[in-house]
């Protein structure tokens, strides 16, 4: 029997389009945070995972910590899709028994420095050959997702307007959280409406925020999580997974373009681990980098039917008192776009009780870095 | 995808002309974009097939900002599945009312030189 595994704390710094600090300092202001809300001290790290994307220095991290040892370092590719994978490469590193405390981070100066919606002709190597996009005049994310979003709409028969309630849940969330970017800053369906295209049929409120900022959280032992002030949250199942034909925000050349061909593995192996299928969850986190993504991940991750997620989304079952709220801290779209590691910190809050925007009685949250890339969850619950 | 040993005879054959894709010697498949290896039956094997660039929009996207350098003007990128069943990216030149693009039939036009080298116009234009 492994040994249980637990996110026992999470750190964020402010949220803004200019931090006017070094991603260093942000990753480093967010670990010092996220120590503090677990009850951890420095000298007790001994693991850290980020995204292979991160610019940020392990070793530089560890020496401003003062950590006394860096047993386990390693990190994870593809972009967003792999958030909830850093939490479950960590617990892997501690049932392995390599590492004992470990912190997983990313630090982002997406809004002030490299912003990914600016269009990037050369984009890092790990991004892979972008030219069969770029060339053909697909410079940005959004303008990939368009092609998808369109389809999506014509194949389920519905209107322009359709993405709006993933954009209103969203942005009703982010009013009353004050980490948020549009924190007291509502949305009404007319702004929604009214906002000019980016790539249609994304309007500018499908896309997420692009921010600057820090998240960082800390996976250590069940064991050393009984003796600490504030609750955890058991990883009950973490999975990852890429799909065959799978070209990040692109899916063009799978045979349907409305399946995200990471999700079906990642739904299995969630099952296999801990019997559960994510809509089993109180609440759900889902990657909310653009409106169309969300109603995909909810379709084959079986929170809805095929064709119906803009539905259920206007019906209100996304919001606090829906059948499954979901990012309940206004995601991407309403708080800040830090590659998902906010959902995960949100997750932890939700299980403990402490969320802006509470939901009663959760027992498990799922969370999901389908980004359209090869991705990642995490099925967290009550320790 | 990463850039493959493949990748650049995608790009040597736009500049000759020719909108290619590739055959599988041992099980026929068609593929795109360009790779070494066929994932159906793992053959290594493969010849290049020149499409004849007529087919039908399967999706699109008005990309209104930001505007690739060159355009100052809103463009339609159309994704297309053309008849020997691969799916190509490229520019819409034509004036279909959106609402009935997916689905209209498109013919390929070549534009090596241009900043969006394939293009795709009404068919019978
Ligand atoms: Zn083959």
């Amino acid at each position: 029997m492994a040994q249980d595994v637990v996110i026992a704390g999470v750190g964020t710094t402010d949220f803004s389009k200019n931090s006017k600090r070094s991603e260093h300092q942000l990753a480093v202001e967010a670990i010092v945070a996220c120590l503090d809300d677990a009850g951890i001290g420095a000298s007790e790290i001994d693991g850290m995972i980020t995204f292979t994307m991160d610019e940020t220095s392990e070793v530089d991290i560890r020496r401003e910590l003062g950590c006394e040892s860096l047993h386990h370092f390693s990190r994870v590719p593809f972009g967003g899709g792999g958030g909830c994978a850093t939490v479950g490469h960590a617990a892997m590193a501690i049932r392995a028994g390599v590492a004992h405390s470990v912190v997983v981070y990313r630090a982002l100066n997406t809004a002030s420095r490299v912003r990914f919606g600016s269009g990037q002709l050369t984009p890092p190597p790990e991004s892979g050959d972008q030219r069969w996009f770029t060339n053909f005049g697909l410079a940005t994310p959004a303008a990939r997702v368009g092609i998808t979003a369109r389809r999506y709409l014509e194949t389920y028969g519905l209107d322009d307007d359709a993405y709006a309630p993933f954009a209103l849940t969203a942005r009703a969330y982010a009013v009353t959280n004050p980490a948020a970017y549009y924190y007291n800053r509502p949305l009404s369906r007319d702004e929604y409406l009214s906002s000019p295209w980016i790539s249609r049929p994304l309007r500018r409120f499908d896309c997420c925020q692009e921010s600057d900022g820090a998240v960082a959280l800390l996976v250590t032992t069940a064991e050393r999580a009984r003796d600490l002030r504030k609750k955890s949250a058991k990883i009950l199942a973490s999975a990852q997974n890429a799909g065959l034909e799978q070209i990040g925000l692109a899916q063009y050349w799978c045979e349907d373009i409305l399946k995200l061909p990471e999700v079906s593995g990642l739904k299995e192996q969630l099952r296999k681990q801990c019997g559960m299928a994510p809509r089993d969850a109180d609440a759900a986190m889902l990657y909310d980098h653009f409106t169309p993504l969300v109603a995909l991940q909810l379709e084959q991750l079986g929170f809805c039917q095929d064709g119906e997620a803009t539905e259920f989304a206007a019906r209100g079952h996304l919001g606090v008192d829906g059948s499954m709220p979901m990012n309940t801290h206004g995601g991407h779209l309403g708080e800040a776009y830090l590659h998902g590691m906010t959902h995960i910190g949100e997750a932890l809050r939700q299980l403990r009780g402490e969320a802006v925007n509470q939901v009663s009685d959760v027992s498990a949250v799922f969370v999901a870095s389908a980004a359209s890339t090869p991705g990642s969850a995490l099925m967290l619950g009550q320790l | 995808m990463s850039i493959n040993d493949d990748s650049d005879l995608f790009w040597a054959g736009l500049n000759e002309g020719r909108l290619l894709f590739q055959t599988c010697r041992a099980c026929g498949a068609h593929r795109f974009p360009f790779r070494m290896s066929c994932s159906r039956c793992g053959s290594f094997e493969k010849d290049l097939t020149e499409s004849k660039g007529c087919g039908f929009v399967y999706s699109y996207t008005v990309v209104e900002r930001p505007l690739l350098p060159g355009f100052d003007e809103p463009y339609t990128v159309v994704l297309v599945e053309v008849d020997e069943g691969v799916r190509y990216l490229g520019l819409y030149a034509g004036d279909v009312d959106p609402s009935q693009l997916i689905g209209s039939r498109v013919r390929a036009r070549l534009n090596p030189d241009q900043r969006v080298p394939v293009s795709f116009a009404p068919e019978g234009n």
